[in-house]
């Protein structure tokens, strides 16, 4: 009477969003490629190499770890491991050998990401592990930057030393630093990572994010404003001592940093105060590290490492969910 | 569905337009297959024998269950098999198949013009008798909407503590998207409004406002149908905001206890399709046998209203409605989100069923137990402001304490989970099975 006539069956829901993992993440890989294009730009196109070998290997080290894990290797297409090898290119000082390229990739990957599990599982984003690692077992080669291509800008910063904006302030005081414009340091032309000096590049990019949704504006924002109000009070405390909210904004990898790799999926809370609270941290830990530390290159990448330890607490930052008692209530009712 | 450039993860709309649909009506077939279960509650026990010459109208099953209705012969004809046969909500069940003499008897109605004069009680008896339920896919009666089965539960509220009805809400919103049923019965029930507002206000003793729910577009309609006899109330009519529980808590302000019916507030929320079918039930004496369905899904362009006979094979509907049989991957009873897929194209019209979808290889998206990568999309749409990243992987990997039971017992199966998670996990289904696991009552049924 009732015969299978060839049909699917399955749970519901039977219609989807439509959204995928890969889409997610060659969506942000999309958005990282200006950023990428003007890092090459700015310091020549010898800097691909670096972007080729760091994507190279973080490819090639996902595939063994996913063999050796005994995970199906198509994992590889969701194109994660292209994202990783990327940001962590974007950076590397351009000229950086081969040789770093490949090692910060595969510890990314290996110790980063698969260890822990692959994505959604990982506590700290991969490619600041793999660049942790590598700033300090190779401090030199990877603080020693390129100067930014003259040819094509003539600025003023031939006459600086070739070292981040950050360092030269923490060493040579505000003065020296203030040579540098604003708008000059927002496009790029400053010594620094590959990608992350191009700041109009990847404020673009993060935009494009936040405006599809690929990644939520409540860190990108508070970020911004955690680093102006730490800054600002420095600031407005001491003009001639400390360095303007702009300048902190728009020197080193903060921008990275805030469009890229502080939003990152696993490493960052889900609910919307945590992800505030996690955001506003990581802005004002990156200007104390900047202001008190001794690495002010890597100060907005550490407050993050820092910031992704207190995740399992911010998740739990959750509105009141209907049909439970509100949390004082309870406590009232128990004693 | 198509997915809009400016959020990847947009939530559902109901389609456009669909409510304007004329109703069309399904020719009654030569064969129905009649099933004893089409409630929440036990099966029916037939009361008519093979070789049975019954009329339309007839009742040919009954039972005294909580949360079961009588079933009558849709079509006049003989009986000419009962058997087991594998039942739309899962399971075998009792089904009476009855071959249709096209002679159209029906047995005499009971009228009762005086049916408001009735005690409440003796309404719900007959409505019982009548067939009448809500309209979702496993429905229960009138009765124990106002009264629900107190068992061995959370709350472990006895029926004297339930709150009195103080609010009635008449819904005329279709509870998921790619459905245009209840908007339809606004202007497809136009003249009874007023009298099934009236019938529902005395069934349950209601000493409070009466709102019917209607969408924006349909306040106008809405407030001419109602003739005075109810205030309207205009609702968002995206999805997760459509479910009873949650328009409850959105309308009155009061909050439902987790896994507990909007009842449990005061609140009663009834269909605007039931609340009509109840006063055609009290009223002429009419038992439910058509019902109006959304025959939807990316396989039928235009999607289209139908009247169908319950007991119709839904092959009957496809072949009415000239849809190739070949070009059809999935058959979908109910909604589309939690509505129960079917195996067979000879399934029939059940009196739970809002909506028959059907739809192509296209649409339907494969799930797996992929990684959760975390992208908290879950989190930003659960309508109750629950983790479902982590309740979910609770489940996957069977880590269930009572902590984490309490999240799952406020979860309400709306399945957004699901349709915004990129890793494409079988999130609705991992939270059903952690509830069976967990031993939670299902919610609005039981208190």
């Amino acid at each position: 009477m009732i015969k299978p006539s060839g049909l699917t069956v399955g749970i519901g829901p039977h219609i989807h969003g439509g959204n995928t993992t890969s889409n997610l993440i060659y969506n942000q890989i999309g958005a990282l490629l200006p950023a990428a294009f003007a890092g090459m730009y700015v310091f020549g196109l010898k800097s691909i190499w670096v972007v080729f070998w760091s994507i190279a290997s973080a490819i090639f080290f996902e595939y063994l770890m996913l063999k050796a894990l005994k995970r199906p290797a198509a994992t590889l297409l969701d194109g994660h491991a292209i994202l990783t090898g990327l940001l962590l290119a974007m950076m590397l000082p351009a000229d950086a050998p081969w040789w770093i390229a490949c090692m910060g990739s595969g510890i990314a990957i290996v110790i980063g990401k698969m260890l822990f599990g692959g994505m959604g599982c990982y506590p700290f984003n991969p490619a600041l592990v793999g660049w942790i690692v590598m700033l300090v077992s190779y401090k030199d080669i990877i603080n020693k930057f390129p100067r930014p291509n003259h040819e094509v800008w003539g600025g003023i910063a031939e006459s600086l030393p070739a070292q981040t904006t950050l360092e030269i302030l923490k060493r040579y005081g505000v003065d020296m630093a203030g040579h540098y414009n604003i708008i000059d340091l927002f496009l790029g032309y400053q010594p620094g990572g590959l990608g992350a000096v191009a700041g109009l590049a990847i404020t673009l990019g993060g935009l494009y994010l936040i405006i599809r949704k690929i990644i939520r504006w409540e860190i990108p924002v508070s970020f911004i404003a955690g680093l102006i109000a730490m800054s600002g009070i420095f600031w407005i405390v001491s003009p001639d001592r400390f360095a303007s909210p702009l300048f902190h904004l728009v020197s080193g990898s903060t921008l990275l940093c805030i469009f890229f790799l502080a939003p990152d999926y696993s490493a960052s809370p889900n609910t919307r105060w945590g992800r505030i609270i996690f955001g506003f941290g990581c802005g004002a830990l990156a200007i104390l590290i900047r202001i008190y530390g001794t690495y002010p290159n890597g100060s907005s990448r550490f407050a993050i490492m820092l910031m992704c330890l207190t995740i399992p607490l911010l998740d739990r930052i959750r509105p009141h969910i209907p049909g439970f008692a509100k949390p004082g209530k309870e406590a009232a009712a128990d004693a | 569905m198509k997915k809009s450039f400016f959020s990847l993860n947009a939530p559902l709309k109901t389609i456009k337009g669909m409510d304007a649909l004329p109703v069309n009506e399904v020719p009654v077939p030569a064969r129905l297959i009649v099933f004893m279960k089409q409630h929440y509650g036990k099966g029916c026990i037939p009361l008519v024998k093979k070789g049975d010459r019954v009329k339309q109208g007839q009742t040919i099953g009954s039972t005294e269950n909580f949360a079961a209705v009588d079933i009558h012969a849709p079509a006049s004809g003989e009986i000419t098999d009962i058997l087991q046969l594998p039942n739309p909500y899962g399971g075998n069940s009792t089904a009476v198949i009855i071959e249709n003499d096209f002679r159209d008897e029906r047995i005499e109605r009971n009228t009762d013009p005086d049916y408001l004069e009735r005690e409440p009680r003796e309404l719900f008896y007959k409505l019982r008798r009548l067939g009448v339920t809500g309209i979702n896919l496993e429905p229960i009666p009138l009765d124990t909407i106002a009264y629900p089965i107190s068992t061995e539960s959370d709350h472990k509220l006895a029926l004297e503590e339930l709150p009195p009805i103080d609010r009635l809400i008449i819904t005329a919103v279709d509870e998921e998207p790619m459905m245009a049923s209840c908007e339809n019965s606004l202007s497809y029930y136009r003249d009874q409004v007023p009298d099934a507002v009236n019938l529902m206000k005395h069934l349950y003793e209601v000493n409070g406002t009466v709102t019917i729910a209607a969408p924006a577009t349909k306040y106008d309609k809405a407030t001419e149908a109602a003739k005075g006899t109810a205030d309207v109330q205009i609702v968002s009519a995206r999805y997760p905001n459509t479910l009873p529980e949650l328009m409850a808590m959105k309308i009155t302000g009061r909050e439902i206890p987790a896994s507990g019916s909007p009842r449990m507030a005061g609140v009663v929320v009834i269909p605007l399709r039931t609340a009509v079918h109840a006063l055609r039930a009290v009223r002429d004496g009419d038992p439910v046998t058509k019902i109006i369905v959304t025959f939807a899904g990316d396989a039928v362009k235009p999607p289209r209203l139908l009247k169908a006979t319950i007991g119709t094979p839904i092959r009957e509907v496809l072949h009415f409605c000239d849809v190739k049989e070949s070009s059809l991957a999935r058959l979908v009873l109910g909604g589309p989100i939690r509505g129960k897929a079917q195996f067979s194209l000879d399934i029939p019209v059940v009196k739970g069923a809002c909506a028959i979808q059907v739809m192509t290889h296209k649409t339907i998206t494969p799930v797996a137990e992929n990684n959760c990568i975390n992208c908290g999309s879950c989190v930003e749409h659960c309508p109750v402001n629950l983790q479902p990243n982590i309740l979910s992987r609770h489940m996957q990997f069977f880590n269930l304490d009572n902590k984490i039971r309490k999240q799952f017992t406020a979860c309400i199966e709306c399945g957004m989970c699901g349709y915004v998670c990129p890793a494409r996990r079988p999130m609705l289904q991992y939270m059903q099975n952690a509830k069976v696991a967990l031993n939670i009552p299902r919610r609005g049924i039981i208190i």
